[in-house]
């Protein structure tokens, strides 16, 4: 039998590793990011010459199934699945990054300054969000475009702005639950200033699930990112993305179905790797799952 | 006078992350009928984790190493439970919970049982108070709840007024009996539950009992509640069930509140009504305490 | 407080929520200029003179020489009014309020199976992994969920159709009915069908059963792909709500009680562990109201969703607003059927 005595950061780890799913999806998060870091750096090293566009091969357009030389097989106008995938994972990648971290950042923001100053500003505060959070995306997306134009720009702002009122909402319910804590309290009675609580006590307990809802986020964003490029949000796109490579296979689907599969199942698993790689994370930062 | 319950070299240890802990070590304890026993100890020293390992309610990563629970000639009543494996495996330890379950069932809420330190939070607070206690009469002695509510349709007015007669002059025993010789045996803890209500006055007393003999149920009711007293298993099918169930319970909760004016709550009919956030932390403790032994019929 | 006090008071808090929805919304596909307004409000079968006095008529009513918020103000008024536009898409042009009529009944008949075959399925497996945690039951549901859950809804959607369209051949994909089959009756025209616009009730009505049945395979795999992607949320939901109730106080209480292991799930552990996957329920079934516009999309069903994708790849305002408005009256009742469903079950509400 184990001995009583292991140190809290060693637990965590233990239980993460120990946690065989969490750990595989977080060796694919992680290979997934390492792709995009190549195909930002160094695209050579997998042989890809053009990493921010899509190479057609006119001179076969219809799609090929996998073979030895396009180990995806191909997808209309000749282009080659596998390097396409990868170089797609950057830009999804990118972008969904870039959603959740900004509508985290301001959801936390307003969810912890309304949670901890109450009273009329977090009526006002809620209210907003609540507003916000009943716009559906794709008509948000589709207004944000009309106005500043379609592209992936406007896509990841209306993306964030759709996303933060989750994070206020979240930020705000663990602030007061830590407000109300006998603990804060006290630190209020021996004259700690507001300001010194937040940033001690709020921000410590507030910081850690939230980074388990970006994790988790992450998962669920890059689906929901392709599914509005995928519907076509982009007119004349050409970047490799992954919804819009679904796309392209959709003629084909009756007679190329791995044109339409691939890309998806790029979409797929990484998201299936985030969820793990989140939930095992939950797993260590919850202290209720600490007895198991 | 032999010992009702029993505990002998009781090991019981718990598996977590950080190790193994070791709760219960050789624990040897005897009660006889009609003795009380206090626990005292520090906390984290175990006392909960006992008294849940008498009654079977372990946690999952609970291992009963060895020991023996013995109560009142039920045998053994941790027999199967015991870890025969030297390695822990949580999957197995829901299952022995699950056999202790169902082992248990009989004897908990019957002839053992439990209350909580936290009567708050031991409440269901989505579920009446009427029928959390009515629950526990449901399940082990429906008979008593039909028996009460074919009585009830079966006495007159007639006979009301001659058992008003009989309890201001006579002896307990002759009630007894004169319900007996007609088949109304179900009414006696109804009738002597009014009847020890002193903070009303007599006339009070007697319009209630008066108002027990309202006569009529339905051909339908009537047909399952005699079906009950018979246990014919007809009555166990999944529809027919949720009928019988129904009507016992709305039995049981009426027996509730008379356990409830017994222990002194005031508006025992409102407060059964009632959910359990709606009452006071002292009333939730007494409500909870009277949930203990409500099917015995001495108390 | 009564109930229906409550519910008053909780529609007077929903109303700001539908005026900010809108607001924004309007804000937003207005900025390009008033020539929008008109652009909503211009009757596109008009032309030439009658075109441009309608124009006229329209600058007059609407103060379009005026600033946003005022638009806004009247266009509001229009609303109330019970006038809500013409949208100019390439599969229907016309009144908005027609466009409501024709599109809705699609998608209504696609989100009550779908919703109707989530719950169904949903309840019991969510149940039941929860109590046989860990178990072969659970652990392949769980992975089934997870990798629904991953999947984007067009993925579960194409999938169905390679699965069942086109290796096994078994279901048709696309559209409502097979159009060989209506294209002598009389009571179809244009792609719509009459009285009321479901082919499978119509066809029925009208005693011809096979096109009904055609009409119902057209239904099934678009509802399959709506219910499992909304399933897996709902089954994952469920089940870690079991989980937490059965951690519970009270659930001991229950045993040590004597209560019966199933009387203790479907009792005492389902009724306080259904609230949140309830509340998450009704979201879902306001979601598919409004028009699943990707399965609408890629099954080629003349839908609400579809209607509303086609209005805002074509900037076509009226639409855009019409959809809105629908699908925040569609929210804000949703909401109100939680709070209305939350305060029911939970006694702990007061109203």
């Amino acid at each position: 039998m184990r001995s009583l005595e292991t140190s809290s950061f060693r637990l965590s780890l233990q239980t993460l590793l120990r946690n065989k799913s969490a750990f595989v999806g977080t060796i694919i998060v992680i290979l997934y990011f390492v792709d995009a870091l190549v195909m930002e750096v160094y695209p050579k090293l997998f042989g890809i010459t053009q990493p921010n566009s899509l190479v057609e091969n006119f001179s076969s357009p219809l799609p090929l199934p996998p073979s030895f030389s396009h180990p995806l097989g191909t997808t209309a106008y000749g282009i080659d699945l596998l390097t396409s995938i990868l170089k797609a994972i950057k830009f999804d990648l990118a972008y969904s990054l870039a959603v959740v971290l900004s509508g985290a950042a301001l959801g936390v923001i307003i969810g912890v300054i309304s949670g901890y100053v109450g009273g009329a500003l977090d009526e006002f505060l809620m209210r907003i969000t609540d507003i916000v959070f009943s716009i559906p995306y794709l008509v948000l997306a589709l207004a944000v475009g009309f106005v500043i134009g379609r592209t992936y720009t406007s896509m990841v702002l209306a993306l964030a702005i759709v996303w933060w009122p989750l994070y206020a909402r979240y930020g705000r319910a663990l602030t007061l639950s830590i407000k109300t804590l006998p603990y804060v309290d006290s630190a209020r009675l021996y004259g700690m200033n507001g300001f010194k609580i937040l940033l001690k006590h709020v921000i410590p307990n507030v910081l850690p699930p939230v980074f388990v809802q970006i994790s988790l986020d992450l998962g669920t964003i890059m689906p929901t990112f392709s599914t509005l490029s995928f519907i076509g949000f982009i007119p004349n796109a050409n970047l490799p993305e992954l919804g819009f490579l679904t796309t392209l296979g959709l003629n084909y689907i009756q007679t190329a179905p791995w044109t339409v599969i691939f890309p998806g199942l790029a979409i797929t698993v990484f998201s299936l790797a985030a969820n793990l790689m989140g939930e095992g994370l939950r797993d260590v930062f919850d202290p209720r799952r600490r007895s198991e | 006078m032999s010992n009702l319950l029993e505990v002998k070299n009781l090991r019981l240890e718990f598996y977590t992350r950080r190790g193994v802990y070791k709760v219960l070590n050789d624990v040897k304890l005897s009660l006889k009928r009609g003795e009380v026993l206090g626990l005292a100890g520090e906390s984290g020293s175990g006392k909960s984790t006992l008294g849940l390992a008498i009654i079977g309610l372990v946690a999952e990563n609970a291992i009963i190493v060895s020991g023996e629970v013995l109560f009142d000639g039920h045998g053994n009543l941790i027999k199967s439970a015991i870890w025969s494996d030297s390695k822990f495996k949580i999957k197995k330890g829901r299952k022995l919970i699950k056999q202790l379950h169902k082992q248990l069932l009989h004897i908990r809420g019957k002839e053992m049982s439990m209350v909580f330190q936290d009567p708050m939070s031991s409440l269901n607070p989505l579920l009446k108070i009427g029928y959390q206690i009515a629950e526990v009469v449901y399940y082990h002695n429906p008979k008593l709840l039909a028996q009460r509510a074919l009585a009830r349709s079966k006495v007159t007015k007639q006979e009301m007024r001659e058992i008003i007669d009989l309890l201001k002059t006579s002896e307990e025993s002759n009630l007894v009996s004169y319900l007996s010789q007609k088949g109304l045996d179900g009414l006696y803890e109804q009738i002597m539950s009014i009847w020890q209500r002193t903070n009303l006055s007599e006339v009070k007393r007697e319009r209630m009992l008066l108002s027990l003999a309202n006569g009529g149920i339905s051909a339908l009711e009537k047909l399952v509640l005699e079906g009950v007293i018979k246990e014919r298993k007809i009555f166990d099918l999944p529809i027919v069930r949720r009928y019988k169930k129904k009507i016992l319970v709305k039995e049981g909760v009426r027996k509730a509140v008379e356990l409830l004016s017994q222990l002194g709550v005031p508006h025992p009919e409102k407060v059964v009504e009632m959910y359990p956030h709606e009452l006071s932390g002292g009333m939730r403790q007494r409500v909870a305490s009277r949930l203990r032994l409500p099917t015995t019929p001495n108390w | 407080m009564k109930l229906w006090a409550y519910i008053l008071r909780r529609v007077v808090i929903l109303v700001p929520t539908l005026i900010g929805l809108t607001f924004i919304v309007f804000v937003l596909s207005h900025s390009g200029g008033p020539n929008l307004v008109l652009a909503e409000y211009l009757n596109p079968h008009l032309s030439g003179s009658a075109k441009q006095a309608q124009i006229k008529a329209l600058i007059q009513e609407f103060h379009l020489n005026q600033p946003i918020y005022v638009q806004y103000f009247y266009w509001l008024l229009q609303v109330l009014k019970g006038n809500l536009g013409y949208t100019n898409t390439p599969i229907y042009s016309g009144p908005v309020s027609q466009a409501f009529e024709l599109f809705m009944p699609n998608t209504l008949m696609l989100s009550i199976i779908a919703s109707v075959f989530t719950w169904v399925i949903g309840m019991p497996l969510g149940v039941w992994s929860a109590v046989k945690k860990d178990g072969v039951f659970d652990q392949t549901t769980r992975i089934a969920a997870l990798a629904l859950y991953s999947m984007p809804f067009y993925l579960i959607a194409l999938s169905l159709i390679i699965i069942f369209g086109v290796y096994f051949r078994v279901l048709p994909f696309s559209g409502t009915v097979n159009l060989l089959l209506v294209g002598s009756v009389p009571w179809y025209q244009n792609g719509i069908s009459y009285p009321t616009h479901i082919f499978i009730i119509d066809a029925a009505i009208h005693g011809k059963y096979m096109i009904a049945l055609n009409a119902l395979e057209h239904l099934i795999l678009p509802s399959l792909a709506l219910s499992l992607g909304s399933l897996a949320a709902f089954i994952r939901l469920l089940r870690s709500q079991m989980l937490e109730v059965f951690g519970q106080d009270f659930i001991r209480f229950a045993y040590s009680k004597g209560v019966p292991e199933k009387d203790i799930i479907t009792v005492h552990a389902r009724k306080n562990a259904i609230i949140v996957p309830l509340t998450n329920f009704v979201y879902l079934v306001a979601f598919l109201l409004g028009g699943a516009v990707v399965v609408e999309s890629i099954f080629n069903i003349p839908g609400i969703g579809y209607w509303t994708t086609q209005a805002l790849l074509n900037n076509d305002v009226g639409g855009i607003m019409g959809s809105t408005l629908l699908f925040g009256i569609i929210l804000v009742a949703a909401s109100l059927a939680i709070d209305v469903i939350y305060a029911l079950i939970d006694p702990r509400v007061r109203y």
